[in-house]
């Protein structure tokens, strides 16, 4: 991928125009708050992408396209009445990708039904002054904080209400997730990503399952979470400068380890712009971003380049072998047989039940291995043997916070090993393809979290020629297994173990390959 | 890089008086108590605020702009000698000094 192919840095579109307005007050249903309804100041700040410096109104929204898609964003709860304009670098940098982008206002104290219904109040109004300029099947919202679950709700509500939206991409900067729960699952399942930081002063997941970790588990749509493990609350937004340092959840070291308001930014324009691009762009190159196989250049070197980013990726359509759902810890969801030789029996069930310090809403297995005993084998039933259909191995991993099997600070890596009918294996260790780092550890422990990252590995690994090796058969495939003889100890919680596609057409892959 | 040191929140004192509001899922005009209380740095945060008079849990709890007032409401009276207690997640709860009496109730206006 090329240096123009950054999207923190790319730009389709010379000029941005922009303007704001206030349209008045008008009251909205706010359930859960005094008094509902409650007033809504009708003002926002919007971007467009324009021919000319100095555009100012909506006329003036460049010729190149017939129509344009749209973001809109809803910021989070603070004391300030210009919140919303302090996304203004986002929406600008979208507005010269090919956006109209528009950030609106919502009153301080507003909680998440407010705040979903706000943002549809200015759909109306964006909609009045764009006038079929905008794709309407090309829309995307994005939320900070309150706003972060208020775009979650939007989406329920949009369904439930029958307001016939097609939202095309949802995004939530550091969100709670406090009013529900709410999922995007099943019938409000919209393309997903979450943004949070590790040094977050406000949403702080003192409680469980509180944080957009929760919201990414209970999502079912295609996903991705970019959790930047030095990043805060309130540097995202340039109209709350450090605000959350003064909460009482941050150390002065963790107030020193925090990356800069650039940093904050450029993860921003990156991973937003990105997502929006291959969402609402079809912009299949921005993928790359969000399965974890690409950094944008501009985030990666931000700060010197010590901005560390961990990612989740899911995407719909695997065949899952376990999810540790249900069951005895040695049957698979696929009904397979577990074996496992380990010091103590597998942990299976609610994460945040097996380790205090999950952030997640997911269920999962824990294993903890000695020098002795370290092998854990997931078979597949005979109905489920041919995976020659997916091109990659993929789970999410970590290791947990404060096993005393897991060395303070250290890297853990195991082998990967594939078994199939024939008996042929072979073995691959994680840390070719993922760093399993130590949690990121906050200067206040007890909000340190024990953060899943994807790792996915290419069958092909397994398949290639390699002198004196036989490949293994995907076809009939017997077993995974963890082989968890790296590192003479350790301890890690697992789930999502599934065989997926690559996303890419099959017939790019074959002309790649002549 | 200078420390942010914490801004730590205290509560002060509280008032009581009687008003009639609609709430509820209805938003029936029921008569209930206002609780207003007094304090510093009562932030506008992305967590919802719980403020408790023992063990009830006051209805809507509002954080005023100048971060140091909160109000709601109670349609229960709780008992004489409560502590009120203001918490967000994560952090121990604040009380005010004075414990909760219905000697302090304004009649309605």
């Amino acid at each position: 991928m090329s240096i123009e192919d950054d999207p923190t840095s790319m730009a389709d579109f010379g000029f941005a125009g922009t303007f704001e307005y206030d349209e008045g007050t008008t009251m909205i249903d706010a359930p859960g708050e005094f008094p509902d309804p409650a007033p809504l100041d009708l003002k926002a700040v919007v971007y467009f992408p324009a021919d000319a410096a100095g555009a100012t109104n909506p006329g003036q929204l460049s010729d190149a396209e017939d129509e344009y898609p749209m973001v809109v964003v809803v910021h989070g709860n603070s004391l300030s009445l210009l919140s919303y304009q302090g996304y203004d670098y986002l929406l600008e940098h979208l507005a010269r990708n090919g956006m109209i982008a528009a950030s609106i206002h919502v009153y301080p104290g507003a909680q998440g039904v407010s705040r979903a219904r706000a943002l549809f109040k200015h759909l109306e109004i964006l909609g009045a002054k764009f006038g079929d300029r905008i794709d309407w099947e090309r829309l995307g919202i994005m939320g900070h904080s309150r706003g972060g679950e208020a775009v979650v709700i939007a989406s329920k509500l949009n369904v439930d209400e029958g307001l016939g939206y097609e939202l095309g991409a949802i995004v939530s900067l550091a969100p709670t997730d406090q009013y529900g729960p709410y999922s995007l699952a099943g019938p409000y399942a919209v393309p997903y990503l979450v943004i949070y930081g590790g040094l977050d002063g406000d949403v702080i997941g003192a409680s469980p399952k509180s944080t957009g970790f929760s919201l990414y588990d209970r999502a079912d749509p295609v996903k991705s979470m970019i959790f930047a493990e030095r990043a805060c609350h309130d540097r995202f937004n340039t109209q709350w400068d450090d605000n959350d340092f003064f909460f009482g959840h941050m150390t002065a070291a963790d107030q020193a380890a925090v990356i800069s308001a650039d940093a904050h930014e450029k993860i921003v324009k990156g991973y937003m712009n990105g997502f929006f691009r291959w969402r609402l762009f079809d912009d299949d190159d921005m993928r790359d971003f969000f399965t974890g196989d690409e950094r944008p250049r501009q985030v990666e070197q931000a700060d010197g380049g010590t901005v560390q980013i961990d990612v989740q990726y899911q995407e719909p359509g695997g065949l899952t072998l376990d999810r540790f759902a249900s069951g005895t810890w040695n049957v698979n969801d696929l009904g397979g047989v577990v074996s496992a030789t380990l010091p103590a029996v597998p942990g299976k069930g609610d994460l945040n039940a097996l380790d205090g310090y999950s952030p997640h809403d997911h269920t999962g297995g824990l294993l903890r291995w000695d020098a002795a005993r370290h092998i854990y084998v997931s078979n597949l039933p005979a109905a489920s043997q041919d995976v020659s259909d997916y091109d990659l191995l993929s789970f999410r991993v970590t290791q947990r916070y404060g096993s005393t099997s897991d060395p303070v600070g250290m890297p853990q890596d195991f082998f990967v090993m594939l078994t199939d009918q024939d008996g042929r294996s072979r073995r691959v260790p994680v840390s070719q393809f993922a760093a399993l780092n130590y949690p990121y550890v906050r200067g206040i422990t007890n909000l340190t979290k024990s953060a899943m990252k994807t790792v996915r590995i290419p069958l092909s690994e397994y398949t290639r020629e390699l002198v004196g090796v036989e490949p293994i058969e995907l076809d009939e495939l017997a077993s995974v297994g963890f082989e968890l003889t790296v590192d003479p100890a350790g301890e890690i919680e697992v789930t999502d173990i599934e065989f997926v596609s690559d996303g890419e057409d099959d017939d790019e892959d074959e002309e790649e390959g002549d | 890089m200078s420390e942010h040191p914490p801004r730590t929140t205290a509560l002060q004192s509280y008032e009581l008086d009687e008003v009639e509001v609609p709430i509820g899922e209805a938003k029936q005009t029921v008569r209930a108590i206002r609780i207003t209380i007094h304090g510093q740095n009562i932030f506008l945060r992305a967590p919802e605020p719980i403020v408790r008079i023992g063990d009830t849990e006051i209805l809507y709890p509002r954080i005023e702009p100048d971060e140091q007032t909160i109000t709601g409401y109670i349609t229960d009276q709780p008992p004489e000698g409560a502590a009120i207690t203001l918490e967000y997640p994560g952090l121990v709860p604040v009380a005010v000094p004075e414990r909760f009496t219905m000697s302090k109730l304004q009649p309605a206006s």
